[in-house]
């Protein structure tokens, strides 16, 4: 049962040295970050050109504590934006090789979205990565620009066969 | 046949650090500003230390020191990644609360730690506060060279009894952010205080306690977490005797059963802290408990307690049964162990915020896919790709089988459910909902899993396969955007999640 909250105004400071946060506090809440695809729908919050700068610093900040939660709002932002800085951003996201491997899978599709040609020359580095998941994800981006028949990787089963149960978890 | 009731467990708890998600003390050393104590512990050797100190005395900046690490100076891993050397390295050390407790209705204080290799010319601290019956925002400008800094509340934002959660950020001028979360219990400035909940809970606010069917032993269970809190400077010693009632149309309706139990061992509330247990109450057939959670109907539990001095405290909330829906979490690929346990409080997390409205969980079943089985869907690409997880995949139970993925590789989305609501028969390509396992690494280097994220995007795919479809309103669990989601469920929600076909009455 949920109460009905009391008012209490808040203690907000208005000061045009905080434009560029302000900035930055309404692309993390507006913006929204990464979203469901039901529906479909993303980028409801209008991204400026401009954004870019503050993005770039959304994706080197390296707080552990904000778990990777400003990194894959940057990248969703910057895959909306598709610009040449956008780009750089994300080549250097993809190719961190200190970051979740996730992580790193995001920024490459992200990169895929704003230059494909770029997409595809990032995938060739990451084709030979020490992480399978980021390996995995590069011989599929190569394999959808018809280049590089990767290593096939076994499809599950298909509708025509009976499904399978996953096996209980131990751990 | 009666209602009996028990203590289970019992522990003093202090007053800062409430919920067991807190930030932890984040341990990076500015390496301009720190004394040789502190960078002989960080480097583990006091010539190390003392080439740092050195360095700083000839007046390196943040570049040259940077430029002589690089250079060959050896540092372990450990020191790397605690040494702050690079602008990126920006964050909250910690954030205190100064005389170890906040009281009730009073102005409270925060004190907050900058870490920030730059020198920035200002930077701006918020608190997101939320307490059991508001929230609001307080901001502070900090001036250059200032590394800690104290967020002073006046009486008009004081806080209620009971928990209170302060989510922190610092930001920098060019937009970079740290973030910290700090909870504590607000103690009674009265001051002598007794706060029902429901056992497990973490959340900050008000809701119900559950009555909770024993199918085997045909029996209600009740479980509720009771807190007394000591706001004053010295021990408080309860009355080992403690009364309890339950009620029909609350306290002062229809007494609907009564009785006492022994609150045994430890009856201490220490000065300014808590003491904390779970009472059980177990209502068998026959028993006037028994008999309304059967009828689905309302009730009210009230503990009264007494100091020996005299003083009397007593606390109450709702308790009803309450609908609930099964999961099973299937992790699709490998997790490390620390994101495995991460996994399931972010499963944890999810359950707190479905009680929140009055639904629960019957159960969660935990299930692996291996990579070697799941293929190319260990990373979804596409939805055809998803579609073929569900087709190959599922879990023969009237729960909802939860896939969780190494990653979601399709487009900037992190989660889908297949239909809304979700169909009634494992069977064809729509039955379940996929997850991006939401990873990072944390402070020790290890690989994580962001449960703030992860808990409430579960929720929300969840949600779909019960009938929700997207919302626009910031702070809502449907909202489709991760940013902007919240833990809200509204009453028109509750009542569509009702209606599902795999709810049942726990």
């Amino acid at each position: 049962m949920t109460s009905t909250p009391k008012r209490v105004r808040s203690v907000r400071i208005d000061d045009e040295r905080l434009a560029v946060i302000r900035r930055r506090q309404a692309i993390d809440v507006r913006f929204g970050g990464p979203s469901c695809a039901v529906d479909g729908e993303a980028g409801r919050f209008s991204l400026r050109p401009s954004d870019v700068a503050i993005l770039d610093v959304m994706a080197r900040e390296r707080d552990p504590l904000a778990g990777g939660r400003p990194q894959r709002t940057a990248y969703a932002a910057l895959a909306e934006l598709a610009t040449l800085e956008s780009a750089e951003v994300l080549v250097t996201a993809a190719g961190d090789e200190r970051a979740h491997p996730g992580l790193r899978v995001n920024a490459l599709v992200a990169l895929q979205r704003v230059s494909p040609g770029l997409g595809r020359l990032m995938a060739e580095q990451l084709g030979k990565d020490k992480d399978a998941v980021v390996r995995g994800v590069a011989h599929a981006t190569l394999a959808a620009h018809g280049l590089h028949a990767p290593a096939p990787r076994p499809r599950t089963a298909r509708a025509t066969t009976a499904k399978r149960t996953p096996r209980r978890d131990p751990s | 046949m009666a209602t009996t009731a028990r203590v289970r467990a019992k522990s003093v708890h202090d007053p800062v650090g409430w919920r067991d998600d807190d930030s932890p003390t984040h341990v990076l050393v500015d390496p301009r500003r720190a004394g040789r104590p502190e960078l002989v512990a960080l480097l583990g050797e006091d010539a190390t230390a003392r080439w740092m100190q050195s360095r700083r005395r000839k007046g390196a900046g943040l570049e040259a020191l940077q430029e002589a690490v690089g250079q060959g100076r050896r540092l372990s891993a450990r020191a790397r990644r605690r040494l702050a050397l690079e602008p990126e390295q920006f964050a909250i050390a910690d954030v205190r609360v100064p005389d170890g407790f906040v009281h009730s209705d009073r102005p409270w204080a925060l004190e907050v730690d900058l870490v920030d290799p730059v020198e920035s010319p200002l930077h701006l601290v918020t608190v997101d506060v939320t307490s059991t019956d508001s929230s609001f925002t307080v901001e502070t400008l900090v001036g250059p060279g200032e590394r800690t800094v104290r967020v002073e509340v006046d009486r008009t934002r004081a806080l209620p009894i009971g928990p209170a959660t302060f989510e922190v950020s610092a930001y920098r001028v060019d937009g970079s952010k740290a973030v910290f979360r700090r909870s504590v219990f607000v103690l009674p400035s009265n001051p002598l205080s007794l706060s029902l909940g429901p056992n497990g809970a973490r959340v900050t606010g008000t809701w119900s306690a559950r009555g909770d069917y024993i199918e085997g032993a045909d029996r209600f269970e009740t479980d509720l977490a009771v807190t007394i809190a000591n706001g004053d400077r010295a021990d408080v010693t309860l009355d080992r005797r403690v009364q309890w009632k339950f009620w029909d149309g609350g306290v002062g309706g229809t007494l609907v059963e009564q009785g006492t139990f022994a609150w045994g061992g430890n009856n201490v509330v220490p000065r300014y802290g808590t003491l904390n247990g779970t009472v059980g109450f177990s209502s068998p057939p026959g028993s006037g408990v028994y008999d309304r959670y059967h009828r689905k109907e309302d009730m009210t539990v009230e503990l009264i307690m007494s100091a020996i001095d005299g003083r009397t405290i007593s606390g109450t909330i709702t308790c009803r049964v309450m609908e609930a829906f099964g999961v099973n979490i299937i992790k699709v690929g490998s997790f490390t162990p620390e994101e495995h346990n991460d996994l399931y409080a972010a499963v944890d997390g999810m359950q707190v915020i479905y009680e929140a409205r009055d639904v629960t969980l019957r159960g969660v079943q935990r299930y692996i896919i291996s990579d070697a089985q799941a293929g190319s869907t260990t990373v979804l690409n596409s939805e055809s790709e998803y579609r073929d997880l569900l087709r190959a995949w599922s879990v023969p139970n009237d729960f909802i089988d939860v896939f969780v993925v190494q990653s979601f590789a399709w487009d900037t989305y992190n989660g889908y459910a297949g239909d809304i609501p979700g169909p009634l028969s494992k069977t064809g390509d729509k039955d379940g909902v996929a997850v991006d396992k939401s990873g990072f690494v944390d402070a020790a280097g290890k690989k994580r899993l962001n449960t703030d994220v992860l808990g409430p995007l579960i929720g929300h795919e969840v949600g779909h396969y019960l009938g929700l479809e997207h919302v626009s309103t910031n702070g809502w669990l449907m909202n489709g955007d991760t940013g902007s989601r919240g833990p809200t469920i509204s009453y028109d929600e509750y009542q569509t999640i009702s209606g599902f076909g795999w709810m049942v009455f726990e």
